[in-house]
């Protein structure tokens, strides 16, 4: 095989990778510090990819809109989150995995149908902001400029995270309420806010994702259950609750997804399941995670 | 005279099904240093939780300063002027001892005399260990940056939960000087203990709980001089 088409296999993987990554990361963020396990995570997505699509058509058709679509998505759904948070997520600390997944799956159906209600079940879609259309050749491969894009902004955004939790008073209080809530309660702090916060900026995060996803994937109902299947898979083999471990469980689903289709063609899923199986019999909780 | 710092009053508390406390009542005035003394599971740590809203009394009432705080959130009531010190320590593990001390600053959002260096000053063994993470001190280290951890809230009332409990002599007798510091700077203070020469070292006042009641209460002077009223409230 030409090095030019391994490379490009390898920047496909590394894209699908980094996008994963920004989705996969709010879903472990919550479940880390929550110890809630989001199901709805892949709705706010699909919500995410709808408001931006409306917000193009409002803005701007043609192109210039989408940047500010996007983040007008983001924002959206994170006010969802907030009202979500506030509403009924907070009766579920501390409750049993099932109750919590019961809701979440709850949520999931009455998005799923809210969206189908609002937007309908045909294809949408969005085209490429005009900056980012074209594409470079990189060691003889052609790279579309976006993906590139989408590439840079995953590592930026998992650098950021990581400067805020380990570096800032804010992160601090973040992971002290990760490590006993009550304590930083007796101490003074108001961890329901800290809670919320977390939860709105998972939410925004998801919202993002399905923004950015939209000039390369199409809008369809539907795709809020595939993407939190493959967020599932990434947590997973990174484990729950861990930062990197997310980072470097996306980039190994993104590469086994990208390589096993040469190896087994039309069972591509196969050899990332086969992956998920041989780490969990391996590390149950994960390459980064930690027993629980 | 004045009006108590803090009043308990007739407090039932339960966690779910099992009731721990069958009407405690007790008062802490300014500056006192009080002492809830008893053995295991007689219902001081549930005192304290009760007192804190981490664990909120069924009936009865908690007064702070004039105003009933029972039913308040843990935040509320730290942030009203409580500080408490678990018995279990609870330092955050995987922060530094000055992570653990800045976050606990920032949550109690309160200032005055407690700040890094005065706590550095009271505990000049932290320094040293200002950037080693809470879950790698000993015993001893940990009971220090706990107490620490609470002064940054910069609290009137100081709950201490069994401050001695499972520490070697040396440091026990390092920790009893401390506290009596800072009962002299005029910090109030209300100590659970299990152990009577700790409490009666340290306390103005006495109540002995027995099954979450008061048993008895007095001035610490009259057991520290009545060996046979010690022997007797002892022997429970």
């Amino acid at each position: 095989m030409a090095p030019s088409f391994l490379f490009s296999q390898f920047m496909g993987g590394l894209t699908t990778a980094m996008f994963l990554f920004l989705i996969a990361s709010g879903l472990s963020l919550v479940f880390g510090i929550m110890r809630v396990i989001n199901f709805a995570h892949g709705s706010f997505y699909m919500l995410g990819a709808y408001l931006a699509w409306q917000g193009v058509q409002w803005f701007h058709p043609t192109g210039p809109g989408f940047w500010a679509a996007s983040l007008f998505a983001a924002c959206g759904v994170g006010v969802l989150g907030a009202v979500v948070e506030r509403l009924f997520f907070r009766s579920l600390y501390g409750r049993e995995e099932l109750y919590q997944l019961l809701f979440t799956y709850a949520l999931v159906l009455i998005l799923g149908d809210a969206a189908k209600f609002l937007w309908g079940t045909d294809q949408l879609s969005v085209s490429t902001p005009p900056v980012l259309a074209g594409s470079v050749q990189i060691f003889g491969s052609t790279q579309p400029l976006y993906n590139l894009f989408i590439m840079a902004i995953g590592p930026l955004i998992a650098f950021l995270g990581w400067l805020v939790l380990n570096r800032s008073g804010v992160g601090r209080m973040v992971r002290a309420a990760q490590m006993d809530r009550e304590m930083l309660d007796a101490l003074g702090a108001n961890v329901g806010t800290i809670y919320t916060g977390m939860f709105v900026f998972s939410s925004f995060l998801a919202g993002l994702s399905g923004a950015l996803v939209t000039p390369i994937q199409s809008i369809v109902p539907g795709m809020d259950v595939l993407i939190i299947v493959q967020a599932f898979i990434v947590v997973v083999i990174g484990g729950m609750g861990s930062f990197w471990g997310t980072f470097w469980g996306s980039v190994i689903y993104g590469e086994v997804l990208s390589f096993g289709i040469l190896i087994f063609p039309g069972f591509s899923l196969f050899s990332v399941f086969a992956l998920m199986a041989v780490i969990l019999i391996v590390r149950p909780w994960g390459l980064f995670g930690r027993p629980l | 005279m004045s009006e108590p710092l803090l009043t308990v009053e007739n407090i039932h508390t339960a966690y779910g099904l099992s009731r721990v406390l069958f009407g405690i009542s007790l008062e802490v005035k300014a500056g006192e240093c009080v002492c809830l003394l008893g053995r295991n599971g007689v219902g001081k740590t549930t005192t304290m939780r009760s007192v804190m809203g981490l664990t909120p009394p069924a009936s009865g009432r908690v007064v702070w300063k004039g105003r009933d705080i029972a039913g308040r959130t843990p935040h509320q009531v730290a942030r009203a002027g409580i500080g408490f010190v678990p018995e279990d320590r609870r330092i955050f593990p995987e922060l530094t001892v000055w992570e653990n001390l800045d976050v606990a600053a920032r949550a109690g959002g309160r200032r005055g005399h407690w700040t890094i260096e005065t706590v550095y000053e009271l505990f000049p063994k932290l320094e040293e260990l200002r950037n080693r993470q809470g879950g790698f001190l000993s015993g001893g280290e940990q009971q220090m940056l706990t107490i620490a951890r609470t002064l940054m809230g910069n609290p009137e009332l100081l709950l201490l939960d069994e401050p001695s409990e499972g520490l070697a002599p040396l440091v026990v007798d390092m920790l009893r000087e401390k506290i009596g510091t800072l009962r002299d700077q005029g910090l109030t203070i209300l100590l659970a203990e299990q152990g009577v020469e700790f409490c009666l070292a340290l306390a103005d006042r006495v109540y002995v709980l027995e099954k979450g009641a008061v048993r008895h209460s007095g001035p610490a002077a009259e057991l520290r001089d009545n060996k046979e009223l010690r022997e007797q409230l002892m022997a429970i």
